[in-house]
């Protein structure tokens, strides 16, 4: 179901939720996030119990307040999403019973020439909450939240953040990063390529690390630097028994509900994460289980074209679940990642069987380069 | 059907194939597309080096193709062309082209790519109902 709002309803319902959220339920955390050099943000949670996850999840992003921090996102309990707007503006909303999505409300604003701005998504049965962006202040209205579940909620700080870091000079990305020396590869894959499992490992081998998964990336002049985001990491069980030895400034945080990964808090790690580190190259992860050994490989055109879609598509698909969009724009970060990273050099990484080895053929191409 | 060769338009395009699904970026634009699987298949024998006649030969050989098979394809390259996501080129060696037929069956013999640009992609089968907050909104 899709409704559109004029500039006026749309400023009234914006009022009406604000009062809601910050008058109706108590602040139990606030903390601001300084993301690359280039946008703060101001995170206000009214949702009782993520005081302390808030803080571990964003450990090396946290920094002092400031005046006039970029962007706002708020989070609070919301256990009766169809009823959101009857409360804040006195809105009924029935659908037509032939309707395609009845269950999912969408909300545009509709600009003097017509053209329409999505601010919201709602799914009125509450599994997934609502969602509504109105400029730079971001309401994620959620029930269930608890350490189980947390992760799985938190891909919704991906979706605002992804929006907010979003400029010409820098985006966010879906992929992992690590280096040897201040040289940095960017790993380019989808879910289940092997990201994950060969940037942990190379951390704990002595790798500088960024990230293992969401990233941001700044274009400064013919320089590309990554930032982190989270903390966190993920692991599968079978990579977490490999590693679980080498594990013990890690504190194991919970099971993700979406691919039964183990979620492990690295904030212990403080040494080996680095923000604005410089990318080098790019990586394109292939897991050969009949390679006997791994190799690097300069890429062709084409399979530099593969890597890049797969990280700008696959950033798309992360951030466009249940088709929320609120407010970004698609073809923007497409040119902006497809034109920052069309000019770093890239290169096949064949992953072999032995993950250790691996790891040391990765060691041994960065400081060669 | 001529038999025209064509190949991605890498001056500008950079393209992966996923689980069947070809997704296409314009790296001027940011525009991108997306092919359904028997699109994807026609594509990747359009770069493998087939010409569009031995795709319409492999294509008709699937029982159930249908007669229309032809304009069927000329639509769906013109419809890569105007995209720009395909360039003719001139003819290579002779190929037989590979169409898996579940795939073709599965997508009624109709390849189709699809531009993705903002929220065009969000605008659903169902109408955009025009709200005033004072009056709310029911059906009619």
């Amino acid at each position: 179901m899709q409704i559109s709002l004029n500039a006026d309803s749309g400023s009234r319902l914006h009022s009406a939720l604000k009062r809601y959220v910050t008058e109706d339920h108590p602040l139990v955390k606030e903390l601001y996030l300084n993301l690359g050099d280039l946008r703060t943000v101001r995170v206000l949670s009214y949702y009782p119990g993520t005081e302390g996850i808030l803080t571990r999840e964003f450990h090396f992003s946290i920094v002092p307040p400031v005046p006039e921090p970029d962007a706002t996102v708020y989070f609070w309990r919301e256990t009766s999403v169809a009823d959101l707007l009857k409360r804040c503006v006195g809105l009924n909303i029935e659908p037509d019973e032939d309707e395609t999505n009845k269950n999912w409300l969408e909300i545009f604003l509709r600009g003097g020439n017509g053209e329409l701005t999505p601010i919201a998504s709602m799914d009125l049965e509450s599994e997934w909450g609502a969602r509504l962006s109105f400029g730079n202040e971001y309401y994620y209205g959620l029930d269930g939240l608890g350490p189980g579940s947390w992760f799985k909620e938190a891909h919704y700080f991906v979706h605002a953040l992804f929006r907010i870091v979003n400029t010409p000079e820098s985006f966010l990305v879906h992929g992992a990063c690590v280096g040897v020396d201040g040289k940095g590869v960017l790993i380019c894959a989808r879910g289940g390529g092997g990201k994950s499992t060969l940037s942990v490992l190379s951390m704990l081998r002595g790798f500088e690390y960024v990230s293992d998964d969401f990233l941001i990336l700044e274009r400064k002049g013919t320089r590309v630097e990554a930032s982190p985001i989270y903390s966190f990491i993920t692991l599968s069980p079978q990579m977490y028994e490999h590693m679980y030895d080498d594990l013990g400034k890690a504190r194991f945080l919970g099971v993700s509900p979406w691919k039964g990964k183990y979620i492990l808090d690295m904030s212990g790690y403080g040494d080996h994460f680095r923000s604005h580190y410089p990318i080098k190259a790019l990586l394109f992860p292939e897991i050969t289980l009949d390679a006997k050994c791994p190799g690097v490989f300069p890429c062709s055109p084409a399979e530099k074209g593969k890597a890049i879609v797969q990280m700008a598509h696959s950033t798309i698909v992360q951030n466009t679940m249940n088709g929320f969009k609120g407010g970004q724009r698609d073809s923007d970060f497409m040119r902006c990642a497809v034109q920052t990273l069309g000019g770093i050099p890239c290169y096949r990484i064949v992953l072999s069987p032995d993950i250790e080895a691996n790891v040391e053929c990765l060691r041994y191409f960065i400081k060669t380069q | 059907m001529e038999a025209q060769n064509y190949q991605l338009n890498e001056a500008k395009m950079f393209a992966d194939v996923n689980e069947g699904t070809a997704i296409v970026i314009n790296s001027i634009t940011g525009i991108y597309y997306g092919m359904n699987k028997f699109g994807t298949a026609v594509f990747e024998n359009l770069q493998a080096g087939s010409s569009t006649r031995e795709i319409l030969d492999a294509v008709k050989a699937i029982p159930g193709s249908g007669e229309n098979l032809e304009e069927v394809l000329e639509a769906f390259v013109q419809t890569l062309l105007g995209f720009d996501i395909v360039i003719p080129v001139s003819g290579g060696s002779p190929r037989i082209a590979e169409i898996d037929p579940e795939v073709a069956k599965e997508d009624g013999f109709v390849p189709e790519c699809t531009e993705y640009r903002d929220v065009q992609e969000l605008l659903f089968a169902d109408p955009i109902h025009e709200v005033d907050v004072d009056e709310g909104w029911k059906p009619e």
